[in-house]
């Protein structure tokens, strides 16, 4: 983090898998479809009467050359797994390496 | 900065409007701006002022994607190239504007009306299509719920 920088400070997204529902609500409101989210899902026939189905994140990518910083992914999100982080995106010589995977 | 009341106009009354706000000392033409409302409806507004911007007055006119709206050029010759960009962007026709030449572009369907989809759009299948944990081939039980702006004909990269 840069010493002194605002808390609330647009720098990049930081995605916490632990809370993240896989729900797609951030990709379906993202106004430049810059998310982009896969998840498995994964069957135990043996927890519960009909067993239980678990969705597990395993790409959650969020490409920079594209994102505008408007944080509507960020206000939507229902189990807040996504934030603030006041670390900028490096720059970089292609904007196709700028999608990031944050899992 | 205070922006006053937005009247709304009939179109027989836009250009007397015009003129009634200009005799009464809104000499100052400051702009004329077009929203595309979505449903066919373009909201067009003017913005006129006194030389020393201590008096305004806005003016909304809506015109539906066929109909023409009377150029306010003989009011204010300021208004042409105003017009002119709103055409060009648009695609608002101003009846009695003669010099409605492309500024920019001439982009059919005009790049500011909603219909016109941006060339990423068409080419890249929205990502929010995905339904986490279906089976790829499967068809989907539901479909996904649209969100504003986003066209259905978007939605699989313009192909259905």
């Amino acid at each position: 983090m840069t010493a002194g920088a605002p808390r609330r400070r647009r720098g990049s997204i930081e995605l916490d898998a632990a809370k993240c529902t896989s729900c797609m609500i951030c990709v379906r409101e993202c106004p430049v479809w810059c998310i982009e989210l896969v998840a498995d899902k994964t069957h135990d026939p043996n927890a519960g009467p009909r067993g239980r189905s678990t969705l597990e994140l395993t790409d959650f990518r969020i490409d920079y050359g594209l994102c505008m910083d408007c944080g509507i992914c960020i206000d939507v999100c229902p189990t807040d797994a996504l934030a603030w982080l006041p670390v900028s995106v490096s720059s970089a010589a292609a904007a196709s390496t700028l999608n990031t995977d944050l899992v | 900065m205070i922006l006053p009341e937005t009247t709304t106009v009939a179109a027989d009354e836009w250009v007397s409007q015009h003129r009634y706000l200009r005799d009464s000392g809104l000499r100052f033409f400051d702009l004329l701006v077009a929203v595309d409302l979505g449903d066919q409806v373009t909201e067009v507004v003017t913005h006129v002022m006194s030389a020393d911007a201590t008096r305004r007055a806005m003016s909304r006119i809506e015109v539906r994607r066929e109909e023409r709206i009377p150029s306010l050029v003989e009011v204010f010759p300021a208004a042409a190239w105003h017009e002119r960009e709103a055409h060009d962007e648009n695609g608002v026709e101003f009846a009695g504007n003669g010099d409605l030449r492309v500024l920019i572009t001439a982009a059919d369907p005009p790049p500011l009306q909603r219909s016109a989809a941006l060339e990423p759009r068409v080419d890249k299948a929205w990502p929010g299509l995905y339904e986490p944990g279906a089976v790829s081939g499967a068809t989907r039980r539901r479909r996904p719920k649209p969100v504003p702006g986003v066209n259905e004909e978007w939605i699989n990269g313009g192909r259905q």
